[in-house]
């Protein structure tokens, strides 16, 4: 590290004050360390304060700074105050503060936020506390709209807010600045009181350091930073605005920082007050002690001004508002305020101005307001009950709109009310924590694109909810009938996101490394404002079923999102039970849905038997969903289909049938992108499959660009297309085209999972065949070493995956001569693929063709039969006979055994290569020259000179230098061939064996003993000529 | 062939030694540590610059200075001081910034309109004193131009050299903006300040305030003017 870092590190421990700018140096390491990560990909020291790792600053008020942290021993994110102490010498009112909080963190109550921990750092206090997601009373309470909001609601919120108080008050805890600014409205509605004590104990500080100083620092709250907001909109209040907050009643202050520099510089008081001066007890205003009866009077002026939208007394300065106060000057409530007589009386108590007249406790008073809440005429409390309980959930929704009226606002809410909220401040800290523990290099990365992904899905999520409820109860564009499709598509949706969050908390290596896959594969919630779709598809299930219908999609959900996650063997039984269910009812609609999730399971996962199986249940599903017009599972289940041809059988019609199927089932739906690139993307793969990589490459591009159209698409998804499309460019041998697209797809890799990911190996491991391609083999090998440190330390030493980049080692070794080491490599690789993979798996045939050439290579063509053999007899067990593999294994076996002299077993090969292979003119042209040994061996002259003269013909169409191998083979066999012809080696071909020699010492060391035996040939036959 | 795979890098910069420009090359030329020491050296400097002007998170700005920086490469003309590429860099950054995110569609003009009148409140700053509560209001107050011209000065202490390649203006030009600078400051803080002795004591000691000030925003210590 350079040694500006150094020196702030200094500047942090060396015992100085700390700083007094919110946003100081705390925050800017821990803005330094993230800029640091993103640029570099390797993060910088973790900043910590105690157990607590600081993840980053949430906001600055007069009272110090607020993090969001991460505590080590409870697992779980936190929100940090680290408290601003005054100028070095409030040792005592630090002392007294820190008390408090340990006291308060002994107090655990549903509507105080808890404590967990107090400390010092570096000189100041820091309090550990729950991270709670919501908003403050204040803002809650400006975000509604006059009349609208329930008098009843707000009641409900701050009789629990007055519980809290209560229950601090029971533990000898007094509060000292009670206001809406300090109570935090849950997102499920749950009010909460924070900040005890913090007042007197900020101000005690500025009292004993400060006292010279015409102190105008009143204090201001932190809730404000405490309430989750994003990072981004974290920005805080600044100081000033807070102070000038506590001095001036004019309620547009706050905004206008200049004005409150003005006030700020201007106040005259002097003394020091405790708290926030509109909200506080006389006895406070004259600085006398503070005990719980004042916490009564503050939550009485909150009350009040909350109800009657104007504050009990008023003045402009300190003084005129203890007046107002003494003189019990409470203006009259504005006419046709439907608050309950009762309500207001209970109030007035409250706000006495002599302590001893105030209810003794809060309990009392709180059971006052309680009874005059049951007993007022239901009549009066009406105004707006339409949004009823649900206005809970107006914080988490609405900044301060004007929307608090909807009817709709509480429809999430209502939504989630099975399953509770998904995505809470818990949860979020519960899969953080997870993601930690997995110690994954590459668990970091991941965790940020799947926090943000899920944060933005699930606010779409509600969104959407939202817009559906008001299509129908507040624009009425839309029926009630579609409404319920709207929220039965959302909610099956719901269910989704609520699985993955469920499984994302559970630390569980294989979870994160699938995470980002998992959330980019989320129900698409586009399909739930399809209005065409949804209108024509299927009817909502009967009332008496709808209860198992959605048992059965949440059983669904979860199949999908386990098997996602990677844990397909718990999830097949689950899957099975969901089949069965749904077989039971007559809503056909969601037993096509349970048969596809199983087939979908099956052919992703399943063995060869189970994949068949899958693809059965894919097409009785296709039957089902197409006759119960369930337009938008058909496009899934045919595409589905094409990815179960491109895996298991690429090169049939009924592949290619499928995706024209899959295509105008899309097109039926006016082609919504949600399925056309997902359409376009297994399409290419089959073509890919089936070898037909021009075609490919067009549907690939095609869907890349659908998928630019797209502003929302996740990189993550970009990345795998684009890896997908150089791959295919690869084979059409567009290598710089290609190189491109893997640039980019490991860009948009490391970007999304960070760049220690697997699939960044995935992507190398092709890149490496780039090379191969162009003939960097040092380049090529190099890149494959890297992958292969990488996956050993990423999947272990005997992963299946390491084992295939051993064979590609091996590969390179081989062409690059180095025959021993290759032998190696490959007997490494073929070991774990014994260990991985059955006996009959395609897999360890391919390890055994890499040694079968490995052993052509050495001339030991004995062991390389045998290698072929083994490929042979797997690959017959896999494929059908005319698969292409088993042309190309038969042609290797008819060429070794040529070199065997084993001439008919080589021509009984050979006759099958010929005929799957044969219409390839490349090929054709290889398997003559094959044949042409094979009769050259047999003593066939006549038919061997002209099988070769032919076989030669076809590699005069090719380049080159392309199989050079195989064209100096050919070359020779001529040479020899005509020799034989004419008995004696003539012009054309001691020419034919001279440029055989030039390619064999061109070819290197494995072409050693080759070149050698040419030689000598042209020594003793063409020296004479 | 440039590698995709972050590899260790064995480097044998000299964390002391090597220029600004040195490292700058040796980064660009794909070693990372060199960026390492050259992150080091400047994050500080980027974020102070950012942070009294934005009402958001600086670092993310800090971290596009950086990046075209890198992208811009050939535009660091021979001879040229990286620092005062970095902070012209900066400074378009900033002006892109301030243009996108509070007047959409709409031309700003950095010479004519003050922070104050684009953002309600700046990010973090939180001031103790009123003094220097004083003067960061009072710079946010002036033209976004003769703000920077002033911390460019005061804080980072270039010279008028520097900052004419950082603003792209003839010296004799910044010479007398930052005089105007001066000016503007003291009228914005006149205005603000209702007390004449606070205002008196912010003025006259404009020099050690803003010293003071930017140690504020490094978050040290403020010493006792």
């Amino acid at each position: 590290m350079s040694d500006n870092d150094n020196r702030d590190s200094d500047n942090l421990s060396g015992g100085k004050a700390a700083s007094p700018v919110a946003g100081g140096s705390l925050s800017r390491q821990l803005r330094k360390a993230r800029v640091y990560e993103s640029i570099f990909g390797v993060g910088l020291q973790a900043v910590t304060i105690g157990r607590f790792t600081l993840l980053e600053h949430i906001g600055s008020g007069g009272m110090g700074e607020v993090y969001a942290a991460y505590d080590e021993h409870l697992d779980r994110k936190v929100a940090i105050k680290l408290v601003r102490s005054g100028l070095g010498t409030s040792a005592r009112a630090d002392e007294r503060l820190l008390r408090e909080a340990q006291t308060l963190a002994q107090l655990s109550h549903p509507n105080v936020i808890q404590i967990y921990d107090a400390g010092t750092y570096q000189d100041r206090v820091f309090i550990a506390m729950e991270f709670v997601r919501g908003t403050t009373l204040e803002k809650w309470l400006d975000a509604r709209e006059s009349g609208q909001v329930t008098a009843r609601e707000i009641l409900r919120l701050f009789i629990g807010a007055g519980r809290g108080l209560e229950a601090a008050h029971n533990a000898d805890l007094v509060h000292r600045d009670f206001k809406p600014a300090n109570v935090l409205v849950e997102q499920d509605g749950r009010p909460r009181v924070a900040d005890f004590g913090l007042a007197r104990a900020m101000a005690s500080a500025e009292q004993e350091s400060d006292s010279a100083r015409d102190s105008s620092e009143l204090l201001s709250p932190l809730s404000n930073d405490l309430a989750g907001q994003s990072p981004g909109r974290a920005a805080a209040e600044p100081e000033l605005s807070t102070t000038a907050d506590t001095l001036s009643m004019e309620s547009d202050l706050s905004s206008a920082p200049a004005q409150a520099l003005k006030a700020a510089v201007n106040l005259t008081t002097r003394g020091h007050i405790l708290g926030t001066p509109r909200y506080m007890a006389p006895e406070q205003l004259y600085g006398h002690i503070a005990d719980s009866r004042s916490d009564q009077f503050s939550f009485c002026v909150a009350l009040y001004e909350a109800l009657y939208r104007t504050l009990p007394f008023v003045g402009d300065t300190v003084e005129q508002l203890r007046q107002s106060i003494e003189q019990s000057h409470i203006a009259e409530p504005p006419r046709g305020s439907a608050i309950p007589n009762t309500v207001r009386k209970t109030l007035l108590r409250g706000l006495e101005p002599d302590p001893e007249r105030r209810f003794a406790t809060m309990g009392q008073l709180l059971d006052a307001l309680e009874q005059a809440m049951r007993r007022g005429h239901r009549a009066l409390w009406t105004l707006a009950l339409v949004a009823g309980v649900s206005l809970a959930a107006v914080g988490a929704l609405y900044d301060r709109s004007d929307e608090s009226t909807d009817p709709c606002i509480g429809a999430t809410w209502a939504l989630d009310a099975d399953h509770g909220q998904p995505w809470t401040s818990e949860r979020r800290a519960a899969i953080r924590s997870a993601f930690d523990h997995v110690r994954l290099p590459y668990a970091a990365a991941t965790w940020r694109t799947v926090d943000s992904q899920l944060d933005q899905y699930d606010r779409t999520w509600q969104r959407d909810v939202v817009q559906a409820c008001r299509d129908t109860r507040v624009h009425h564009v839309q029926s009630p009938g579609l409404l319920d499709r709207r929220m039965i598509c959302l909610r099956t949706a719901r269910q989704g996101f609520v699985a993955l969050t469920i499984e994302l908390q559970k630390p569980d290596s294989r979870a994160v490394e699938r995470a980002v896959a998992g959330t980019v594969d989320l129900p698409k919630l586009a399909a739930c404002s399809d209005i065409e779709t949804l209108r024509y598809g299927p009817a909502p299930p009967d009332e008496e079923f709808a209860e198992q219908v959605a048992t059965i999609r949440r059983g669904l959900a979860r199949v999908r999102t386990l098997a996602l996650l990677g844990r397909f063997d718990e999830t097949l039984s689950l899957a099975r039970e969901q089949r069965v269910a749904a077989g039971k009812l007559p809503y056909r609609a969601v037993y096509a849905e349970a048969l596809t999730a199983l087939g979908r399971l099956l052919i992703y996962y399943g063995n060869r038997s189970q994949v068949q199986e899958g693809e059965d249940l894919l097409l009785e599903a296709r039957d089902i969903a197409i006759g119960e017009r369930h337009d938008e599972l058909v496009p899934e289940i045919w595409n589905l289909l094409v990815v179960s041809a491109w895996r298991n059988h690429p090169a049939t019609d009924r592949g290619r049938e499928w995706s024209r199927q899959a295509l105008a089932s899309i097109r039926r739906l006016r082609d919504p992108p949600r399925h056309r690139i997902e359409a376009l993307r297994q399409q290419g793969l089959l073509y890919y499959k089936d070898g037909r990589f021009a075609l490919a490459a067009q549907l690939q591009h095609q869907a890349l660009a659908a998928l630019d159209s797209q502003p929302d698409a996740s990189s993550f998804i970009r990345a795998a297309h684009l890896h997908d499309l150089a791959n295919t460019l690869l084979r059409l041998n567009q290598l710089d085209e290609a190189h491109e697209r893997y640039q980019r797809a490991l860009d948009l890799y490391s970007a999304t999972v960070g760049p220690d990911h697997p699939y960044l190996a995935d992507v190398c491991f092709d890149l490496a065949m780039l090379y191969v391609a162009r003939g960097q083999l040092d380049e090529a090998r190099d890149m494959l070493d890297q992958v292969l440190h990488r996956q050993r330390r990423q999947l272990g030493p005997e992963h299946s995956v390491v084992g295939r980049t051993l064979l590609e080692l091996a590969e390179i070794e081989r062409r690059q001569g180095h025959l021993d080491r290759a032998h190696q490599l490959a007997m490494r690789g073929l070991q774990i693929y014994q260990r991985e993979y059955s006996k009959d798996h395609s897999k360890r045939a391919f390890a055994h063709t890499r040694l079968g050439a490995i052993a052509y290579d050495r001339g030991d063509h004995a062991q390389a039969l045998a290698e072929y053999e083994k490929v042979l007899a797997i690959e017959r067990a896999n494929k059908p006979g005319d698969h292409i593999d088993i042309g190309y294994i038969q042609a290797n076996i008819a060429e070794v055994a040529t070199g065997l002299g084993r001439h008919d077993k080589a021509s009984a090969s050979l006759d099958v290569a010929q005929s799957i292979l044969g219409k390839d003119p490349v090929l054709m042209a290889f398997l003559r020259s094959v044949r042409g040994r094979i009769m050259l061996g047999q003593g066939r002259v006549a038919d061997a000179v002209n099988e070769l003269e032919t076989a030669e013909k076809g590699f005069g169409q090719i380049p080159e230098g392309s199989m050079p191998g195989n064209r100096a083979n050919l070359y020779w066999a001529l040479a020899r061939a005509i020799t034989a012809r004419d008995g004696r080696a003539g012009r054309r071909a001691c020419d034919l064996a001279t440029k055989a020699v030039g390619i064999f010492e061109r070819q290197g060391p494995s072409a050693r003993g080759a070149a050698s035996a040419v030689q000598s040939w042209l020594r003793s036959s063409c020296n004479s000529n | 062939m440039s590698n995709p795979i972050p590899v260790e890098v064995c480097s044998t910069i000299n964390d002391m030694e090597a220029s600004d420009s040195e490292l700058f090359e040796q980064w660009c030329n794909g070693d990372a540590k060199a960026g390492q020491v050259l992150f080091g050296r400047y994050y500080d400097v980027l974020d102070r610059f950012f942070i009294n002007k934005i009402s958001s998170d600086p670092g993310d700005l800090v971290q596009e200075t950086l990046i075209a920086c890198v992208k811009g490469r050939d535009r660091l003309q021979q001879g040229r001081q990286f620092r005062s590429y970095l902070f012209a860099i900066a400074y378009n950054i900033l002006n892109d910034h301030l243009r996108k995110t509070y007047r959409r569609g709409e031309q700003i003009d950095v010479d004519q309109i003050s922070l104050r009148d684009l953002s309600d409140s700046p990010s973090t700053l939180v001031s103790r004193r009123r003094e220097q509560r004083l003067l960061l209001e009072g710079l946010r107050n002036i033209p976004i131009a003769y703000q920077v011209i002033l911390e460019l000065h005061y804080w980072e202490k270039l010279a008028v050299r520097e900052m004419s390649e950082i603003l792209d203006l003839p010296s004799g030009t910044v010479k007398s903006r930052l005089r105007r600078a001066r000016e503007l400051l003291s009228e914005a803080m006149t205005r603000l300040a209702q007390s004449p002795e606070l205002l008196r004591t912010t003025l006259t000691r404009l020099d050690d305030w803003a010293e003071s000030c930017r140690r504020l925003l490094d978050g040290e210590e403020p010493g006792q003017p």
